[in-house]
């Protein structure tokens, strides 16, 4: 923590000489959604992108040391003091980075407790350390401001039902609304490691673990570059006859092409989930060689019982079908949406394995499964 | 007498027709674009064709057509019978709650017990359709029991209201549940509530069309008594008619209809209102012998070219067929109330 703060303050010195531009940019090289900027008095985090469909919407948080005076020129943004000692989550995907940065301390509100897989931090949640945050149905404000936060995450949808973080801003309270999920690279969701940080003034932790997670990423994507073959791939399964598959320029597709498959629906524009007809999909991917993330299935007999006719996909006749519930715990959690997001090489691993086994002979699978 | 009974059959014949064409443009069309003479070698040459073409139809196609037609034909016969036995041209198959007992059964499943960990799959080992659609059936089942029960003891407008209020209790507990559940729980609950006839395979459907021809057999055993229901209970009664037991005949049938057509498909609005309004407009009478049989090939026609529309041919998407439904039905009621001006007298008042 001190070395955090310490790092703040030789920025800020050396943005306070003269001859330093206004404003230094820290250099993000996947993630799109944020951005770091060093001024004389804070640090700028712009976060863009925040849901589908926002427009040029930003949300501005300026981070000054604590016990500054309050920078004068804050363009807009919420002021933060950080090193921020109190955080509350809304979502469970940031207890990577907890983890990661060994920051567990400064977590005091947790929301759906349920689906944290972090087993320090359900520990925590047990022993009362970490509170839970009711935020079934409705949000309990109350409690949340009880909790006396200096940072509470969240992600939005840009749709008023779901979105706490208006009523969170009526309430005066810290939000910082993230834009994690909206990332359209592997390693741009796992450089949000780099957003917590700077909350925590654990920026050189951060900038060091990134590094060795990208370098192994880079190192296994150059690995599956060049394959002798491309096997086809197919992914989710339909709910309720409509087939959500993953858009061409999704997360997922993303990291197809990169553990060196060939998506079936690349040809596709879209970035999210695209809703497809069950006759489309099984007419674009019969003879698709893997299918992955069949919905809940975790075996074959699962898989046909959801429908029959799962079972004229090539996939499913080869033994091709793959679920990422390994880590699968009880209440739906599951690992692959914690660790998963902040360690893709660890799950561009499974890939290459499932895809490319001749690529990585002694692989064990860390968060895929393949259907029995 | 003689000009009226050939207009019929004419119409009769214009009706069976009209249910052909759209079965086999429901068959036809869609995302993947099937010729007719494709379908054709698919269906009645087994060789020679892709195997992924030749699945489509046969594991798609036909029984996506096969559950509208009779889905279709189901609602609306169950519709036509409740606007007979509440004497109301606005009765639907859902006037009883019918549906809203399949939705609580659906949002308890979904809901409720899903984020709690209780997974039925893993305890009793039912996929996740299966579930849904016993659920619903379930649901809808409880709901209607309940209202048997009272239909023996209470005349017939306190049954209407009776089943309104079971209606709104019921809603309420599913907006309760909603209210408390999580984004993605949604999202299953609301597709399931748009209707689809896509879920079904054959295997689903070895059950379904027995009984929905069951409920069918039993609407044309009952064409007399339903005769006789329009005169009012009273006149029925003076006809010798067992008005209690016949009504409870009826409306068990209807429902059972309506049940097995919500716990399969998702809640369908609007057929069950159209397809007989658009059969007494087509036909000008309200003797039930016409009025049965237009209604099952109508309402078959009606639900093949309303999943037609859901399916939106050409596209790789689809809509939700609930939507479409109230598109196709609203105008057909409006028309038939246009032209009709007075409906109070198809239902003999």
């Amino acid at each position: 923590m001190r070395i955090g703060v310490l790092g703040i303050l030789a920025f800020w010195t050396i943005g306070a000489s003269p001859l330093c531009s206004l404003a230094e940019r820290v250099t993000l090289s996947y993630a799109e959604n944020f951005s770091i900027e060093k001024r004389d008095t804070h640090t700028l985090i712009t976060v863009r992108n925040p849901w589908r469909g926002s427009g040029r919407m930003q949300f501005r948080y300026a981070l000054a040391p604590r016990g500054r005076d309050v920078p004068s020129n804050l363009e807009g943004a919420r002021l933060i003091r950080v090193p921020v000692t109190r955080l509350s989550l809304m979502e469970t995907v940031y207890l990577s980075h907890l983890n990661a940065l060994d920051a567990y301390g400064s977590l005091v509100g947790l929301a759906h407790p349920e689906l944290a897989s972090d087993l320090e931090t359900r520990r925590r949640v047990e022993s009362g350390e970490v509170k839970t945050i009711p935020a079934k149905g409705n949000l309990d404000v109350e409690s949340l401001i009880l909790l006396q936060s200096e940072a509470i995450f969240t992600s939005a949808m840009g749709n008023p039902q779901f979105d706490v973080h208006p009523q969170l801003e009526r309430a005066n309270q810290p939000v910082v609304v993230t834009a994690e999920y909206m990332e359209a690279h592997p390693l741009g969701r796992s450089e949000w490691l780099k957003f917590t940080a700077a909350f925590l003034g654990k920026e050189k932790e951060a900038d060091a673990l990134f590094k060795t997670i990208e370098d192994r990423y880079l190192e296994l994507r150059s690995l599956a570059r060049n394959p002798e073959n491309r096997p086809t791939v197919l992914a989710n399964a339909p709910f309720g006859g409509v087939w959500h598959v993953p858009g061409g320029r999704s997360f997922t597709a993303e990291a197809i092409a990169d553990a060196g498959g060939r998506y079936v629906f690349s040809d596709d524009e879209s970035n999210g989930g695209v809703p497809k007809d069950f006759e489309s999909v099984y007419f674009r991917a019969a003879e698709a060689d893997i299918w992955l993330h069949p919905g809940t299935a975790r075996t074959m007999d699962e898989l046909l019982e959801m429908d029959p006719r799962f079972a004229r996909f090539a996939a499913s006749r080869k033994g091709g079908v793959y679920n990422n519930t390994r880590l699968w715990g009880p209440g739906g959690r599951n690992a692959i949406w914690e660790r998963g997001i902040l360690h893709p090489e660890e799950t561009l691993a499974d890939l290459i394995a499932i895809l490319h086994p001749e690529l990585l002979p002694n692989h064990v699978f860390v968060y895929y499964e393949r259907l029995q | 007498m003689n000009e009226g009974n050939r207009s019929a059959v004419l119409s009769f014949g214009l009706l069976a027709t009209a249910l052909l064409l759209a079965f086999l443009a429901n068959a036809s069309l869609g995302s993947v674009p099937i010729g007719l003479g494709d379908l054709w070698s698919v269906l009645f040459k087994s060789d020679g064709m892709e195997p992924v073409l030749t699945n489509i139809i046969w594991e798609f196609r036909m029984p996506r057509a096969v559950t509208a037609t009779f889905a279709g034909a189901a609602l609306a016969v169950s519709g036509l019978m409740m606007q007979t036995v509440f004497r109301n041209p606005l009765a639907d198959p859902f006037v009883l709650g019918v549906n809203s007992g399949a939705s609580l059964g659906v949002a308890l499943v979904l809901l409720a017990l899903a984020p709690m960990g209780i997974s039925l799959h893993e305890s009793l080992g039912i996929s996740g359709q299966a579930m849904l659609v016993m659920a619903a059936t379930v649901g809808a089942g409880a709901t209607l029991a309940a209202l048997l029960v009272f239909a023996r003891r209470v005349d017939v407008m306190s049954l209407l209201i009776l089943g309104l209020m079971i209606s709104y209790g019921v809603g309420a507990i599913v907006s309760m549940l909603m209210f408390f559940s999580m984004a993605d729980r949604l999202q299953a609950f609301f597709f399931w509530s748009y209707g689809n006839f896509g879920t079904m395979t054959w295997s689903q459907l070895k059950l379904f069309v027995p009984l929905s021809v069951a409920g069918l057999i039993a609407s044309l055993v009952l064409i007399k008594t339903l005769d006789a229901f329009l005169l009012g209970e009273r006149y029925a009664q003076s006809l010798g008619v067992d008005v209690k037991r016949s009504r409870f005949a009826i409306l068990a049938s209807a429902s059972l209809l309506a049940g097995l057509v919500t716990g399969y498909c998702g809640p369908i609005g609007f057929l069950g209102i159209a397809a007989p309004h658009f059969c007494r407009f087509l036909f000008k009478t309200s003797a039930h012998r016409v009025l049965v049989p237009a209604s099952i090939l109508s309402g078959a026609t009606l639900a093949l070219l309303a999943d037609l529309a859901a399916k939106a041919p050409g596209v790789e998407v689809s809509f939700p067929l609930n939507a479409i439904t109230a598109l196709v039905g609203a105008p057909v009621i409006i028309l038939a109330l246009l032209k009709q001006r007075n409906l109070r007298r198809a239902f003999g008042g």
